[in-house]
């Protein structure tokens, strides 16, 4: 399974593309900001983007606006991993179209197991 | 006493009241006429010609002190308050108001307005909370980072780890922990001062709770020898609460109870009528809390007894939480202890017959 990850934080996305790769089999594929991720989604046929929600430049939520834009993006999953933990804001987020939301800090051996249940689901 | 009659005299005895910082406003309580305004009360008055509202616009602003009073007559015992906050939105500015009301005279009833200007405490209050909100938050990114290390490290993921190795990364782990637990718990007081958290009120079944409750700390509970009761005293009590947040409360009072509890001890929980309350009792067989502690107990970082935060896995800031919780929901909690013997702390909630529905309310 392909993830295409948008983090910040330089160690943040090291342990997620380690714990994802080891724990849960995934290909994950990394920016450090919605830019970058915008430039670079052309070449990438994620099954899943995984995104931070605060980010400088465009934030996670505009990111995936974004990245719905291309077709072969409009229907993979999104799931957000924010520290912002306020249940509106949550539920803003999947109202926004998302699959679901993972809280940091997240438990590196279960995340790739959150994210296969949040799809499964 | 001072009469609205006595003006010259009045004034020339009111003169101190132009060394104040605060503004003074004495009016006759039945025409609103103003009777003195000290110097710094004539200066915003000046001064709000253009931009803000006279003071006595204010007075009437607010509706309260000039109708309250007239339609009363007296000062009245069950008086709403004397005090409020007045927010001037034309000049951004923000006064405490206090109102006292001199009745002596039987012809004249006068009343004094003292305006504090809060408008830059107010500020500096909101950027304090804004900043431990931010400072919360930006807190969860390296502990993000520190805690995701650790996890794989302990895993195994990172490679074979010696015994020694492995048993300090697990007492940084356990100590990431309880940074993530302190951080949680000063958002949730944040959010509780600063009124934002929603409270999802509904009719509840309050041993229900108590089950959730027991449920939940079951994992915590594991790592002490200590048996939780559930004792029902009164069968059927509901009250009109938040589950989600009593659950809280009771997550918080029982991993007290079970923290500070002898090996081999009992908690009791005890459901039971109190009154037109329900009262939720939760018994340990602890140290008890000393006297001397006990007046700062539901205070932000308080420690009891002979046990530190790092032995107890607590933040300190659990008993806040469960008060500012139970403010928010007519209840009310208080304790009895005993040292040696152990501390029982009630949780009182109206029960819900005896809360008035609104249309009850509004016609008594």
């Amino acid at each position: 399974m392909h993830i295409l990850h948008v983090e910040d934080d330089t160690d943040i996305r090291e342990i997620a593309k380690m714990s994802l790769e080891m724990m849960g089999d995934f290909t994950v594929v990394q920016f450090d900001c919605g830019e970058a991720a915008l430039a670079g989604a052309g070449d990438t046929a994620p099954d899943v983007i995984l995104l931070d929600v605060m980010m400088p430049g465009m934030t996670g939520p505009q990111t995936l606006l974004e990245l719905r834009k291309f077709p072969h993006l409009a229907n993979v999953p999104a799931i957000y991993m924010t520290a912002r933990v306020q249940p509106s804001e949550i539920d803003g987020l999947k109202e926004a179209g998302a699959l679901g939301v993972i809280v940091k800090p997240f438990d590196p051996v279960s995340l790739a197991q959150q994210i296969k249940d949040l799809i499964a689901a | 006493m001072l009469k609205s009659g006595d003006l010259p005299s009045v004034a020339n005895n009111l003169r101190g009241f132009d060394l104040l910082a605060d503004a003074v406003v004495i009016f006759d309580a039945s025409s609103g006429d103003v009777i003195y305004k000290n110097s710094e009360a004539q200066l915003i008055a000046a001064q709000s010609a253009d931009a803000a509202p006279p003071l006595l616009t204010l007075l009437d602003w607010t509706g309260k002190p000039i109708d309250f009073f007239q339609s009363n007559g007296t000062a009245s015992e069950d008086a709403p308050k004397t005090s409020w906050r007045l927010e001037t939105q034309l000049a951004e500015l923000l006064f405490d108001v206090h109102v006292k009301l001199d009745d002596t005279n039987a012809e004249k009833t006068c009343v004094a307005a003292v305006f504090r200007d809060i408008t830059k405490r107010s500020e500096s209050e909101r950027l304090t909370k804004e900043l431990v909100s931010t400072v919360s938050h930006e807190l969860r990114s390296p502990l993000t980072a520190i805690k995701g290390a650790m996890g794989l490290i302990i895993s195994g993921a990172a490679g074979e780890v010696s015994s020694k190795a492995r048993d300090m990364i697990l007492i940084a782990q356990r100590n990431a922990d309880r940074l993530v637990l302190i951080i949680n718990d000063i958002l949730d007081l944040d959010k509780f001062a600063s009124g934002q958290t929603v409270f999802d009120n509904a009719p509840t079944d309050l041993l229900t709770i108590v089950e959730s409750a027991v449920e939940a700390i079951a994992g915590f509970k594991g790592r002490f020898d200590v048996q939780v009761k559930v004792d029902i005293q009164d069968s059927g009590l509901t009250s009109f609460v938040d589950p989600n947040r009593l659950v809280q409360v009771f997550v918080n009072l029982l991993s007290n109870a079970i923290k500070f509890s002898p090996s081999g001890g009992v908690v009791t929980v005890r459901l039971a009528q109190n009154g037109t309350n329900n009262r939720i009792s939760v018994i340990d067989e602890g140290e008890g809390i000393p006297e001397a502690d006990q007046e700062a107990l539901f205070g932000r970082f308080v420690q009891i007894g002979t046990k530190n935060r790092a032995e107890t896995g607590g933040t300190g800031l659990g008993l806040s939480i469960v008060k500012a919780i139970l403010d928010n929901q007519n209840g009310s909690i208080s304790f009895e202890s005993t040292l040696g013997q152990g501390t029982t702390f009630f949780v009182d909630l109206p029960q819900l017959s005896s809360i008035p529905t609104r249309a009850q309310a509004k016609g008594a």
